[in-house]
């Protein structure tokens, strides 16, 4: 390069240099508008997409419907169960024996007052034979209608435990005979499987309590919590608050 | 600005264009400014810087066919006597690589290496073309000089 060409170089340089054309109106206001489209993130820039976290107001709601729902199922209103026979209520008077009930004859009035002890008389019909052992009650599912089991016909006679029997009425002994629906359960156990069902100890009720603390302890991260469930042996569920725990974070 | 985006245009409209993006990357990377020179010479970086991207963009080779060899380089060219508008439409005559170089080289100050690396041409290639590029510029200028004395 020789000095010629820095000469021109610098000739150009400087005329160039110094040249401000006039700058037309709205050219600020259209680099403005591409600035507002790019700081939207739909552009030029990359937007970082915003983390999907689940605000905590959320979890707690939905942390106290299923409380809620829990409360409500276990404390669901219960099917009344009526007790066959004649009872008589707290206030004296007698409840109605439901009419599809059949009323057993009362006894002679003059063994009014003493106790009478039924003995079952032996079935003289001959009992069924057993083809094979069953071993779990459980695998019998279908109800047994009760049209196909035969009414077992019971002879009951009563007796005085001071001795003596208890006549029956004069009428006649028919009168005693009466027809009981069969109780046999749809599947014989053997003595053995009858008494291991009867000396099992018995289940754990359901766990309520422990789901519950289970939400909480979602929700909760704190080692202590405010809510704790616990449900008693008779499956009551107790809901114990640490008011302790709510006045430190008062006062944090 | 405008100014310089217009020497590295073709027209006034793609000069504005050039120049808002530019300025577009001026206040959304304003944050890569280190401060090691003056904001204005970060500016026309990022103007030239523009410029080029907006050939690549479209598509446009950078890499042009020779020009045919400047007859006479000794002769003084008389640019004071021509005004910048003049100047301006003679520069955006050149073919596009040339105008680069030249823009580059003699009015930003750019070195051959650094032109080589950003229109990722080699330093011969850089130099040939702004030789050439120089001659072409006086030839042109001189003729029009001359051409208006005589009028």
């Amino acid at each position: 390069m020789n000095l010629k060409d820095n000469e021109f170089d610098r000739q150009l340089r400087e005329k160039l240099h110094g040249f401000t054309p006039d700058v037309p109106e709205g050219l600020w206001g259209k680099i403005a508008a591409r600035l507002d489209v790019d700081a939207d993130g739909k552009s030029t820039f990359e937007v970082l997409p915003k983390s999907k976290t689940v605000p905590g107001w959320w979890l707690a709601a939905a942390a106290a419907l299923v409380i809620l729902a829990l409360g409500f199922w276990i404390n669901r209103p219960v099917e009344v169960i009526y007790l066959q026979g004649n009872t008589e209520r707290a206030d004296g008077q007698s409840l109605e024996r439901p009419a599809h009930i059949p009323s057993l004859p009362r006894e002679d009035s003059s063994n009014e007052g003493t106790p009478l002890v039924a003995v079952k008389v032996p079935d003289p019909r001959p009992k069924p034979q057993r083809s094979a052992p069953i071993k779990r009650a459980s695998a019998v599912k279908a109800p047994v209608s009760a049209k196909h089991v035969p009414d077992r016909h019971v002879a009951v006679s009563l007796r005085n435990p001071k001795g003596g029997s208890v006549q029956p009425p004069t009428d006649t002994l028919k009168t005693y005979i009466v027809q009981v629906p069969s109780v046999d359960p749809p599947v014989v156990l053997d003595d053995i499987e009858e008494e291991m069902l009867a000396t099992a100890p018995p289940s754990d009720s359901f766990g309520a309590g422990q789901l519950l603390n289970w939400v909480v302890g979602a929700v909760d991260q704190r080692a202590e919590k405010a809510v704790t469930f616990a449900s008693d042996g008779e499956g009551s569920l107790r809901i114990d608050f640490n008011f302790g725990l709510a006045k430190n974070r008062k006062k944090k | 600005m405008l100014g310089l985006c217009m020497r590295y245009a073709r027209n006034r409209e793609e000069a504005e264009d050039i120049l808002q993006t530019g300025f577009v990357k001026v206040f959304t990377q304003i944050d890569s400014f280190r401060g090691d020179g003056p904001f204005e010479g970060w500016i026309r970086r990022v103007m030239v810087n523009t410029a080029i991207a907006s050939y690549r963009k479209n598509g446009r080779s950078i890499q042009v066919a020779e020009l045919s060899e400047a007859d006479s380089h000794s002769h003084d060219v008389g640019i004071d006597s021509l005004d910048c508008e003049d100047l301006l439409s003679i520069i955006r005559t050149l073919p596009v690589g040339y105008r680069l170089v030249f823009n580059m080289y003699a009015i930003e100050g750019y070195s051959h290496k650094e032109i080589a690396e950003a229109l990722q041409i080699s330093e011969g290639a850089s130099k040939s073309q702004l030789s050439r590029a120089r001659g072409w510029l006086q030839t042109k200028i001189s003729q029009i000089t001359a051409y208006e004395l005589k009028g």
